[in-house]
């Protein structure tokens, strides 16, 4: 996939998030744990990522997502800690990993606050935790700045609060929740990813197989790809302009839950199966 | 596996099933008595060195120690049982007799002893299986 | 010529890696309780398992990606982490498993307590896997591992009735002496045993620590059609020659002496002496694969850095995960745990978990984005949905058929 052609279209659960982060020297950098939204001008941008604690348990939501988040935010050295958020203008390339540039990886290196405290205090006290395969890489970050780059915008939305919501339609009849949303690249003449400009979101009655990637076109082998066919056959592609994401998402403060917990789908809006499009 | 059986017999509840619980002791002293006679016998005909031949013997020697406290420890159920279980109990108290004379002669490297250790060892198996076969 | 030495050793490697713990004991045990009536079993196994790491070794070479990113990619973070969970579990017991048969294969060979091995044995386990490197950890257990042969030479030493045994296994039956339950429990930890999930872990991950790519295809394929089944004949070996010895004594295997008998009678002290050595190296071989295993599988739900082809301080996070571990199984083992008990729950544990990890890997090794052409093909995928069916049913009987014939009785 050239996820860096213009106009291609990405599905955001399935390919972006949860994925693996890679720096340009291959090193591991964490799993993408959210993705922040953020409104330019009426249209929805997904405009950075995030990883780690924090970013998980927001999307994870409820008592075991606060309770991580108030653990992260005890252990962590700042007085008020903030989440790492990478722009997607830093993100090279989208195949089965998420590649990002270097100042990115960097910034990513240097706020892995587990990592770091265990390189510092355990492994490089343990005898020949110097020593490895790896002799022509960079060298190892051992301590902890801010990169005020890489921190989340204040208008941003997490993606996290769009999953899950429950969607209906203008008779008031529910169309199930999201489970995946689709976006396209934006031309903006660098090599970069960029921002991916929100298209249409998802949603489905059935909550088993939905980031199983059947979502959008049935693969598989015969009888799973059946199966899924069949859990999946309520399942409704509803474009976002036929829905009002800025009461949704810009009416409410990330941290205090959604103002509201329903989107409601625009009168004579089409609406039809993701296969189907 | 012997091992786990022996760590849960079952409590029995009636005579038949106090008869189920001495059948798979007895199966398991076996198991463990002839274990020991084929280390042994490996010895004696120079197939097996003394330290894994021992080891042998002394797991055999340590299998058996919970079989029977694990079968002394189920009530007969009544009168008529009371017979199987000092049939049993007595069984396995030969065979924990043999296998520690087998244990004592391999750690004394003694061929004589060994020898008589096997004797014993086969009585007491070929005794717990014929009373096995009276239980069935 | 040094590809024909690549391609050799990866095989001699695979075979001799293929035996573990779990298989040593399950096999040996059911060849001594059920004779060759159960041995249909094993190919069964090896064909899935075969099929499940090729797929996930391919996955592998063509997108970098280990098992475990892929099970968080296509279950999402709860489904994923609960499955995460389970696996760990499962590895970790196996990997205590593994530690206490070392401590058993020691105890054997010098007459000294395995209890008093086993920290001795956890120390040397984690020196191994944070100091010595990947490539030379893998063939080196592997091929020593090969002494196992000598299972194959007993039984042939041994001189069953070969036509007898053949139509015995060719046409499986119950036992006269065995019910129907204990038989299909058996089963299900000797398919366990020979498809356990850390396998896919470690080969998976062991590829992108090779750095496999797509040309490197042929050579896993060889490495696993080959190797796998001629190791899986290992396994039938150790059942033969136990239905020969010991089933014909009512011995029923309880400890690792018990599984190197047979050897001993056909083939004496040299035999024993391999049959150790086999010992030695298959445990701590697969002692290695499940330590990294437990580090793999968390590093790559969480996206940490992991493995051993970067130097251990950039992997801070998965080589403290290994280090516990090392340390928590021998902390389990020091309860007095009776290790070969363990072996057994942990082969039936694995074939409850099987699915979870099997699932994903077969959705993925469809998805046409990350495949491309090598995509699963028509055979793939029909073995892949077969197995899929033989997979769930191994694990939902799994744990009812435990609690029906009590482990086994």
């Amino acid at each position: 996939m050239d996820s860096r052609k213009p106009g291609a279209e990405l599905a955001l659960n399935l390919r972006l998030l949860d994925h693996q982060i890679m720096g340009p020297e291959g090193e591991l950098l964490g799993n993408v744990d959210n993705l922040l939204m953020e409104e330019v001008d009426g249209h929805w941008f997904v405009a950075s990522l995030m990883t780690g604690p924090a970013a998980a348990a927001q999307r994870q939501g409820g008592r075991m997502g606060r309770w991580v988040e108030a653990i992260w935010r005890r252990m962590h050295p700042d007085a008020d800690p903030v989440p790492v958020a990478v722009p997607l203008r830093h993100v090279t390339k989208v195949d089965s990993a998420v590649h990002v540039d270097e100042s990115a990886a960097r910034a990513l290196a240097q706020t892995q606050g587990i990592e770091l405290w265990l390189r510092e205090n355990v492994i490089s006290r343990l005898p020949g935790g110097l020593a490895g395969d790896d002799d022509d890489r960079g060298p190892v970050a051992t301590h902890r700045r801010r990169h005020p780059g890489f921190e989340p915008d204040p208008g941003a939305r997490p993606i996290g609060h769009l999953l899950g919501a429950e969607v209906r339609d203008s008779e008031d009849s529910s169309l199930g929740r999201v489970i995946e949303l689709t976006a396209t690249t934006d031309d903006d003449g660098t090599e970069a990813l960029g921002r991916l400009r929100l298209d249409a979101l998802i949603c489905s009655t059935s909550r088993i197989g939905g980031e199983l990637g059947y979502t959008l076109t049935p693969e598989g082998p015969w009888v799973v790809r059946r199966l899924v066919q069949a859990l999946h056959r309520g399942d409704r592609l509803v474009h976002v302009d036929d829905l009002d994401l800025h009461a949704f998402l810009a009416a409410e403060k990330p941290e205090e839950g959604r103002a509201t917990t329903r989107l409601t789908v625009r009168r004579n809006a089409e609406v039809t199966h993701p296969y189907d499009r | 596996m012997c091992l786990v059986l022996s760590g849960c017999v079952v409590p029995a509840r009636d005579g038949a099933a106090y008869q189920e619980d001495a059948s798979q002791s007895l199966q398991s002293a076996t198991s463990a008595v002839r274990s020991a006679e084929l280390a042994l016998q490996s010895w004696l005909d120079g197939r097996m060195p003394g330290t894994s031949a021992d080891v042998v013997v002394t797991d055999a020697e340590g299998a058996l120690g919970p079989i029977d406290v694990a079968f002394g420890g189920v009530d007969p159920p009544s009168r008529d049982s009371d017979k199987v279980r000092s049939d049993v109990v007595g069984l396995l108290g030969d065979a924990e007799d043999a296998l520690a004379q087998s244990r004592i002669a391999v750690r004394r490297d003694d061929p004589e002893g060994v020898r008589a250790a096997l004797d014993a060892l086969d009585k007491a198996a070929a005794d717990l299986e014929a009373t096995t076969a009276t239980l069935r | 010529m040094k590809k024909v030495f690549a391609v050799a050793l990866g095989i001699l490697t695979a075979i001799g890696g293929f035996v573990d713990i779990g298989d040593l004991v399950t096999n040996a045990a059911v060849g001594a309780r059920f004779g060759v009536s159960l041995l249909w079993v094993v190919p069964v196994g090896v064909l899935g398992i075969c099929v499940f790491a090729e797929m996930s070794g391919r996955v592998a070479a063509v997108s970098g990606r280990a098992t475990f990113d892929l099970i968080r990619e296509r279950l999402g973070p709860r489904m994923g982490l609960l499955n995460l969970l389970a696996s760990m579990a499962v590895t970790f017991l196996t990997l205590a498993a593994e530690i206490g048969g070392v401590a058993l294969a020691l105890e054997l060979a010098s007459s000294v307590n395995a209890y008093l091995w086993i920290p001795f044995v956890g120390t040397a386990l984690w020196i191994v896997l944070w100091r010595v490197k990947f490539a030379v950890l893998e063939n080196a257990f592997g091929l020593a591992g090969l002494a196992l042969i000598v299972f194959a030479v007993a039984a042939w030493q041994l001189g069953p009735d070969w036509g007898e045994l053949a139509s015995q296994a060719a046409m499986p039956s119950v036992p006269a002496t065995e019910d129907v339950a204990v038989y299909a429990y058996y089963a299900v930890a000797l398919f366990g045993a020979a498809m356990t999930p850390y396998e896919v872990f470690f080969f998976s991950s062991g590829g992108v620590e090779e750095h496999w790519k797509p040309e490197n295809l042929k050579l896993m394929r060889a490495n696993v059609f080959i190797g796998f089944p001629l190791g899986g004949m290992l396994s039938v070996a150790i059942a033969v020659s136990a239905a020969t010895v010991l089933l014909p004594r009512g011995i029923e295997v309880a400890t690792l002496g018990q599984v190197a008998m047979p050897v001993v009678a056909a083939t004496g002290k040299i035999g024993l002496a391999l049959v150790l050595l086999g010992f030695f190296a298959a445990t701590f071989g697969a002692a290695c694969e499940t330590g990294l295993s437990v580090g793999y599988s968390v590093s790559q739900y969480f996206g940490w850095q992991w493995g051993k082809f970067v130097e251990p301080l950039r992997a801070a996070r998965f080589h403290t995960v290994v280090l516990l571990s090392c340390v928590a199984a021998v902390g389990l083992l020091l309860t007095t745990v009776d290790p070969i008990m363990l072996t057994e729950y942990s082969v039936v544990f694995s074939a409850v978990a099987l699915p979870l990890t099997y699932f994903p890997i077969l959705v993925v090794a469809n998805d046409r984005t990350y495949m491309g052409e090598h995509v699963n093909g028509r055979v793939a995928n029909a073995l892949g949905v077969v197995y899929l069916v033989i997979v769930l049913v191994a694990s939902i009987a799994a744990i009812p058929l435990m609690i029906l014939t009590k482990a086994g009785q």
